[in-house]
């Protein structure tokens, strides 16, 4: 089921027959290896995954995780999205940066629950783009973190948070949050070099400037929505 | 805010916790290490009075009991324990 994206709405729930979809069936080390590429969830008010659905992401790592760790999980496309079904998921996970993709996805989201997004710097766009699609640009957005707060504020959602994911998504060892003091902490990381200090203080001029989430190759957002 | 924060909000003061300014504005890095035994997320946690984490918090991955956490627990305390007002050098 999972290799076959895009699909219209698939729901995978942990106790029907689906073998893969069983944690007793891992033995524990694997059981963590594939925990790590949903260590986002320690950044939720509840890291205990509910009733998860996802829109757009196709890294197979991910959606196994989620798939494991969630009480149910739904891959949803487009056209489901645009029936304008009322869905009321504890968590919508969506990958990439499309304002439209965006909207619709929070209508999603139940009261209370979150949305976790993750996507690309514009550099690292830029840079996919051209590798992925013969130098085509079509499809690139220049949304700054501002964009997207004054979109979610708008939907009812609070609590935005943006962070930086260190290297990548798949081999993350930080997760940073997009602030002032974390930036600095994050550039030195126990380092007093003139060399990490210089980087330090440039990482937040530019995050003071509204660059550094250009710069950043990948990026998430997590937002809750209000109600509950 | 994440629940860990949540939770070291909510028991700032019953942790003794005042000194590190207002819990209201805690920040944390969220560390996620990668080698083959690491069972663990840590949260290196920010006051709004310091530039330098002033708590690391560690999560298991996995729910149940970690008995590795817990003897981590034992050895610091017992280390504290050794001489009076303990050593700052050691996490308390």
């Amino acid at each position: 089921v999972i290799n076959d994206i895009p699909i219209t709405q698939v729901n995978i729930d942990k106790g029907g027959q689906e073998h893969v979809g069983r944690k007793e069936n891992y033995p524990f080390s694997e059981l963590i290896h594939i925990a790590r590429r949903i260590d986002w969830r320690f950044l939720l008010p509840n890291p205990a995954l509910g009733k998860v659905a996802c829109l757009g992401v196709k890294d197979r790592s991910h959606l196994e995780a989620l798939q494991l760790f969630s009480q149910s999980l739904s891959i949803l496309s487009e056209v489901d999205l645009d029936r304008g079904d009322e869905f009321g998921y504890d968590i919508v996970v969506i990958s990439g940066s499309d304002i439209k993709g965006i909207q619709k996805a929070t209508d999603m989201v139940k009261p209370g629950g979150c949305l976790y997004m993750e996507s690309f710097g514009y550099f690292n766009q830029l840079l996919r783009n051209l590798k992925n699609d013969g130098g085509r640009i079509n499809g690139l957005h220049l949304y700054g973190l501002r964009d997207y707060s004054r979109l979610l504020g708008e939907q009812g959602f609070t609590d935005i948070q943006f962070h930086w994911h260190w290297p990548n998504f798949r081999e993350c060892t930080k997760i940073i949050p997009l602030e002032d003091k974390t930036v600095q902490y994050a550039f030195l990381y126990a380092r007093r070099s003139i060399k990490a200090r210089l980087r330090s203080l440039i990482g937040r001029l530019l995050l003071r400037l509204g660059l550094l989430e250009s710069l950043v190759p990948h990026f998430s957002m997590i937002a809750k929505r209000e109600g509950e | 805010m994440n629940a860990a924060l949540k939770f070291v909000n909510e028991n700032w003061v019953r942790l003794g916790l005042e000194r590190f300014g207002d819990p209201q504005k805690l920040t944390s890095v969220l560390l996620t290490p990668r080698f083959q035994a690491s069972s663990r997320v840590i949260l290196l946690v920010f006051s709004d009075s310091k530039s330098v984490p002033v708590l690391a918090i560690k999560v298991p991955r996995l729910e149940g009991s970690d008995p590795s956490i817990e003897s981590e627990v034992s050895v610091l305390q017992n280390i504290q324990s050794k001489r009076p007002g303990g050593f700052s050098s050691v996490p308390k």
